[in-house]
């Protein structure tokens, strides 16, 4: 988890609260809030049982952003896989596209794993791709309000082009309060 | 989304003028075979004969002709393209395209501008605009404000604080314009800047001086994409131009927090303006807590992170340049490509061909500029560099840490006998080292900072002292401490050796110290002894994140060579450095063919240099290309590591980088390197002045009279013998350095005392002057066939250098007998030579008519026909005299010195067939950017680029070369005339017809005299420069005059005062100034010559239809 997540969040007029990656979903719902963030972390998600878990849980429920292992987890609690990189993404000038708009946002990335493009879930909408190698970058959820990507939108290092993401989440997470 | 169009003019940046150098050659060849492999049609547009860009093969269709709306109007209305690119040529190039959509005629011929559109440009281009656009989008400007008066001035001054920058509203070159540090001065500088701008009015803006200055190159696509290329940071902070600073990429002390606030700012910035293509974007950002502490109140930064925008270019540009071969991206290529409509994420990256074009470089190096000026030439010029740009050209080099990269940057400035341990000889004598020139800086500025070091200076006290971000300093304090090391050590261990190596020092830098004997040589086998040889790293654009098919190289001292030898056929081809006055795109331009020769003919080629700006330095114009210096030990170490572990070692091409890479012949050879073409022993004979007499006498081609020197005394007896003026000049020099028309012995004992250094290795040469009609050929020879394309005759007489004088094809007042003259001796020299590749010979033609015009030939009784010089190497005439001929002079040559004969390659001895073109080469001067510098024709080169003017007849093809170099006498306009008593009688002649074309004519005292004489009485004379008005500067300064003659008399003292003013007052109003009256005849008999009617014709055209 970054700092910066917590810092943007606020900055939009978010109040944020932290739990820790073993809370239940029941938890997390006990703190009422309006949107949930799952946020990056180290690891193979194919070990995280209990998030995906708690995150499957959450689908549907409130409005979900998930940023690098928290798209994994994401993926998977709806069925999706994930996989080793044969050559895992670091740095900050990671060309990604955003299928629906062709814009390339430039992105910081640091992950080793990646969602399979393969038997992804029909409720998984590929909404950004790597212009490297082609990998998931980003996916959306079809009817729920759950938006996905697998590189560092806050930068910090790296560049601010995808702060918008943010602005698209805390679009759903009014809307949800309306 | 628009059509994709099927044929586009691009206009190039025309003569190499300072501002304005090689960069658009690369950026216009680079685009146009983008465009090509788009399968668009390409209308190239350019008068600077020496560019890649306008030869066969880069451009379909190629025009020759003067950048000019109304040749322009004409191109366009013959070859009717559907669009036009604006933004490869620069300035000039960028101006042009305006005018002509201004002017209507784009919409006319229903020509689209493509990619940035013509409200982007305006919007960066004017000041006003671009401050309100800024304002929109909430960047910050600098503050400011509009005055008119010096109460508003001082209410200004009031808020904001001095230092001021006063800028008057539309003036030329800044003029009245500079920053006010004092209250005592503020007052009188407002009003000078008030009575400067013709609408009186200046603006007063925040002196950001000593802030960190920034520079992104920023990309964008038709679809909003966009991405930066890289950030470039300025070693000298604002207020130095980013043209004349120490430039490093990417930036070495902005955080990430900063790097992205600016990175973030550009992308809105090219968003707002709608780039589509590629964008310059200059910053100017607050600089560190220590530097900001030493600004004056008004000048310091609230915050660390406060900053300004401070201007956009909207085109490609010399930074984008550099950003290219700083990173490996192409940002001419892909800005093309856009134009054109593709989207940065469907252009693959060339140099891995496995990504694309939307992404951002990454640098696992360091990449550093230092700008090349012409001081060496112009000692008397300002050496102060500030917000004009005074530098002909750069240099670029890589390494891995800064101090290594810097290093090899000073090594790559060729300045004779100025390695990083120069210092001036005043400085020994400083008591301080703050007296030393390193605030405001100079172009000595590298010297002196180091000097300071040694002097004891902190870093600390540096940086508050020159604003230098004190990140830099303790890198030069590293190095000036490995200085001392190296001083220490009496017996150097192989980790001192291997340190040293690795901040960048040079063998000859650690000789200097006294180690291994103080030779160079030695210190090369000791080092390599203990196995301390430089290996090779990758410019990658992706610091090797993925496989690359066409990186190039760098050295530096560590492990692993990423650069293996290549394997088969190949040789190495040495190009020119960083263009200088005297050694210009010329060389570049040989050098590229070489290359592209060896290719043709089965081998690889391999390219050396160190000048970012280059068609030669572009990732794909050989099969490798290494950045480094051009001195022995680089150039050796390249060649080493590129005969491997068998030592199969490739051999070197010398002739075609000038005089930089002919010098390193002798070294090669000594080293026991191979060599291409012409042996290093025929060379040192044309280049050694008493073996070169020998020579000559042997094949009885006569020479003028004199000899090599080595002391004064020597001097004036073998000029009393040989009889004054005498031409004296160093051996082994560059575009005539410390070349000297000398009258007298007085003359010629103070050009020594002048400090002209002469030894028995490097004489002083001292000859018979003969003013005669100069010519020169160009010669290719495999040691038997003598190849000569064609003959040029120069307008002004022996005695102004021939980079300066006029050229034209053919010696339209030659007789035949002289050509055949010229011709065998031509051949007896190459042959007597042996000379296989390329060789340059300049004649002087005595008797035959005192003067001959190009329009009225008198010479018909056989004249003496001597040689001046010999240079064994290609000329900078070469790219001038192959395209007006059709004669592909390099590639022959380079093919000779493979072993093929011109015979079987299909030529013959002789000259070539006389084609039914006439061409003009005129030289293109940048006077106006440099203050101080006296513009008088001599035999001193001082022109830093070159147009060509080419039609049927010889009036157009003058008309258009002196259209094209801003020369063309404006009919009946006004002529200052000033011409010294020995020039009188010679001048009388174009008076007369001045006078009887419609000019009225305004003179000095005694040239008015004449000119009454002449019956001419309605003469104005002026007064002298100090005494009343109108004097002679005035009616120039208030237009009265649009063209001035201004002969000297032949001291070049104090007479030379009022002159020098007239002279300078010509260059800042851009008129044409004519010291020569051969120069002035011509132009005068171009404009009565009927030569304003000239053809627009494809290039290829003129050609075809001449041979036919």
């Amino acid at each position: 988890m970054k700092y910066n997540i917590l810092r943007i969040l606020e900055r939009n007029g978010c109040e944020v609260i932290a739990a820790p990656p073993g809370a239940t979903a029941e938890e997390i719902l006990g703190l009422r809030p309006d949107g949930v963030l799952l946020s990056p972390g180290p690891g193979d998600p194919v070990h995280l049982d209990y998030g995906v878990e708690t995150a499957r849980a959450l689908i549907g429920v409130k409005p979900i952003m998930g940023i690098c292992l928290g798209h994994q987890v994401i993926a998977r609690a709806l069925g999706g896989n994930t996989y080793k990189l044969k050559f895992g993404h670091r740095g900050a000038n990671h060309p990604v596209k955003e299928l629906h708009t062709g814009h390339v946002h430039i992105t910081a990335q640091n992950h080793g794993y990646a969602v399979d493009a393969d038997g992804l879930p029909p409720e998984l909408e590929i909404t950004h791709v790597s212009l490297n190698d082609g990998t998931v970058e980003g996916l959306r959820h079809r009817s729920a309000p759950v938006i996905t990507i697998q590189y560092h939108s806050e930068a910090s290092p790296g560049p601010r082009d995808n702060e918008y993401l943010f602005d698209a989440f805390l679009r759903m997470v009014r809307d949800g309060r309306t | 989304m628009t059509d994709k169009p099927q044929k586009v003019l691009v206009i190039g940046s025309g003569p190499i003028v300072i501002g304005q150098a090689a960069e658009f050659d690369y950026a216009g060849a680079q685009a146009c075979k983008a465009l090509r492999e788009e399968g668009v049609t390409t209308v190239l547009v350019n008068s600077n004969p020496a560019t890649i860009m306008t030869d066969e093969g880069i451009a379909d269709i190629v025009h020759i002709e003067p950048l000019t709306p109304e040749a322009l109007e004409r191109i366009i209305a013959r070859e009717r393209p559907d669009g036009v690119l604006p933004t490869l040529g620069g300035q000039t190039g960028l101006n042009l395209a305006v005018q002509l959509a201004e002017r209507g005629i784009l919409e006319k011929y229903d020509v689209r501008l493509l990619g940035t559109p013509l409200d982007a440009i305006q919007h960066a281009e004017d000041r006003e605009l671009f401050r309100q656009l800024l304002l929109d989008i909430g960047e910050p400007t600098p503050p400011s404000a509009t005055v008119t008066t010096i109460e508003e001035a001082l209410e200004v001054k009031g808020r904001l604080g001095l230092p001021l920058v006063i800028r008057p509203a539309y003036t030329l070159g800044g003029t009245g314009g500079g920053v006010v540090r004092s209250e005592e001065e503020f007052e009188e500088s407002v009003r000078a800047g008030i009575a400067a701008s013709p609408i009186n009015q200046v603006l007063l803006e925040r002196s950001l001086e000593g802030w960190k200055e920034i520079e992104y190159e920023v990309m964008r696509d038709a679809n909003d994409t966009c991405i930066t290329v890289c950030n470039m940071e300025n070693l000298d902070p604002m207020g130095v131009h980013t043209g004349d600073s120490i430039v490093v990429a990417p930036s070495q002390t902005l955080n990430d927090k900063e790097y992205q606030l600016l990175r973030t700012a550009s992308l809105k910035i090219i968003r707002a303006l709608g780039i589509e293509g590629g964008c310059n974007v200059q910053l100017a950002l607050a600089p560190n807590a220590d530097v900001a502490a030493a600004l004056p109140e008004a000048a310091r930064p609230g915050s660390n992170l406060e900053y300004y925008v401070i201007e956009v270019n909207p085109r490609v540009s010399r930074s984008s340049a550099l950003a290219s071969k700083a990173t490996g991206y192409p940002i001419a290529r892909v800005a093309a490509k856009i134009a054109v409509g593709r989207r940065l994420d469907e252009i693959p990256n060339a140099v891995t061909q496995k990504t694309v074009a939307a992404f951002e470089p990454t640098l696992d190096y360091c990449v550093v500029k230092i700008p090349r000026w012409p001081f060496d030439k112009f000692p008397t010029g300002d050496r102060g560099i500030n917000t004009q740009m005074k530098a002909t050209g750069e240099v670029m080099a890589i390494d891995r840490s800064f101090e290594a990269a810097f290093s090899k940057a000073v090594r790559s400035l060729e300045i004779s006998g100025q390695s990083m341990l120069w210092e001036a000889e005043e400085w020994r004598d400083l008591n301080d080292w703050r007296d030393l020139p390193l605030f405001p800086a100079t172009d000595l500025r590298v010297w002196a900072l180091l000097a300071a070091i040694r002097r004891g200076a902190t870093p600390e006290e540096l940086l508050a002292h020159t604003r230098v971000d004190g990140w830099f300093l303790r890198a030069m304090e590293r190095i000036v401490a490995m200085e001392r090391r190296l001083l220490e050590a009496t017996q150097p261990t192989r980790e001192l050796l291997w340190e040293a190596k690795r901040l960048g020092f040079s063998d000859r830098q650690i000789a200097a110290f006294g180690i291994a004997e103080g030779l160079p040589e030695r210190v090369r086998a000791l080092r390599q002894s203990m196995g301390i040889r430089p290996v090779y790293k990758m410019v990658d654009t992706c610091a090797a994140e993925f496989e690359a098919v066409t990186p190039y190289y760098y050295s530096t001292y560590e492990e692993e060579n990423e650069a293996l030898p290549l394997q088969g056929e190949r040789a190495l081809v040495i190009g020119s450095g960083p263009i200088r006055i005297g050694q210009g795109i010329e060389f570049d331009y040989c050098s590229v063919h070489a290359a592209w020769a060896l290719q043709e003919e089965g081998l690889q080629s391999i390219m050396v240099n160190s000048n970012p700006e280059t068609v030669s330095t572009d990732f794909d114009t050989s099969q490798r290309l290494y950045f480094e210096p051009l001195d022995e030990e680089s150039v050796r170490d390249v060649i080493e590591n590129e005969g491997g572990e068998d030592g199969d070692l490739p051999p070197a091409v010398v002739q075609f980088g000038g005089q930089t890479a002919i010098n390193l012949s002798q070294q090669l050879d000594q080293a026991g390197l191979p060599i291409l073409g012409s042996t290093a022993e025929a060379i040192d004979i044309a280049s050694d002045r008493r073996r070169f007499e020998e020579f000559m006498a042997g094949i009885g081609v006569p020479q003028p009279p004199g000899t090599g020197v080595t002391t004064v005394e020597e001097a004036l007896q073998v000029a009393e013998t040989i009889g004054y003026p005498v031409l004296v000049r160093p051996s082994y020099v560059l575009g005539g350095r410390a070349m000297q028309i000398v009258q007298s012995p007085d003359e010629l004992g103070a050009y020594f005392a002048a400090g002209v250094q002469a030894s028995p290795d490097r004489p002083v040469l001292v000859d018979k002057y003969l003013e005669g009609k100069e010519c020169e050929v160009d010669a290719v020879c495999d040691g038997e066939t003598v190849v000569i394309p064609g003959i040029m005759e120069h307008v002004e007489r022996a005695g102004v250098h021939s980079g300066d004088s006029m050229a034209i094809y053919p010696g339209i007042t030659m007789t035949t007998e002289e050509v055949d003259v010229i011709v065998d001796y031509a051949v007896r020299i190459a042959r007597g030579l042996g000379v296989r590749g390329l060789m340059n010979i300049q004649f002087v033609v005595m008797g035959g008519g005192h003067y001959r015009s190009p329009g009225d030939p008198r010479g018909t009784h056989s004249a003496d026909v001597y040689v001046l010089e010999v240079n064994p190497r290609a000329s900078r005439t070469i790219p001038f005299i192959s395209k007006v001929t059709g004669v592909p002079m390099v590639q022959l040559a380079t093919k000779v010195m493979l072993g093929r004969t011109l015979e079987e390659l299909g030529y013959e001895t002789g000259l070539w067939p006389r084609q039914r073109l006439v061409a003009v080469k005129a030289p293109v001067f940048s006077m106006s950017k440099l203050a101080g510098v006296d513009t008088h024709l001599g035999p001193e080169m001082k022109s830093t680029g070159e147009v060509m003017g080419v039609d049927y007849n010889y009036s157009a093809a003058m008309a258009k070369a002196l259209i094209a170099s801003n020369m063309a006498l404006r009919p009946e306009c006004g002529v200052l005339l000033s011409i010294s008593d020995k020039d009188k009688q010679d001048a009388m002649s174009l008076i007369s017809a001045l006078a009887n074309g419609g000019h009225k004519l305004y003179a000095t005292e005694g040239t008015a005299n004449l000119i009454r004489n002449l019956g001419f009485t309605d003469v104005v004379e002026v007064s002298k420069l100090w005494e009343g008005s109108p004097n002679v500067v005035d009616v120039v300064q208030l237009g009265m005059v649009d063209a001035v003659v201004n002969t000297l008399s032949g001291s070049e003292e104090a007479p030379m005062r009022d002159g020098f003013y007239i002279r300078r007052a010509a260059v800042e109003r851009r008129i044409p100034c004519f010291t020569s009256l051969d120069t002035a005849r011509t132009a005068m008999e171009a404009v009565q010559g009927g030569g304003l009617q000239y053809t627009i014709q494809r290039h290829q055209d003129y050609l075809e239809k001449a041979a036919g």
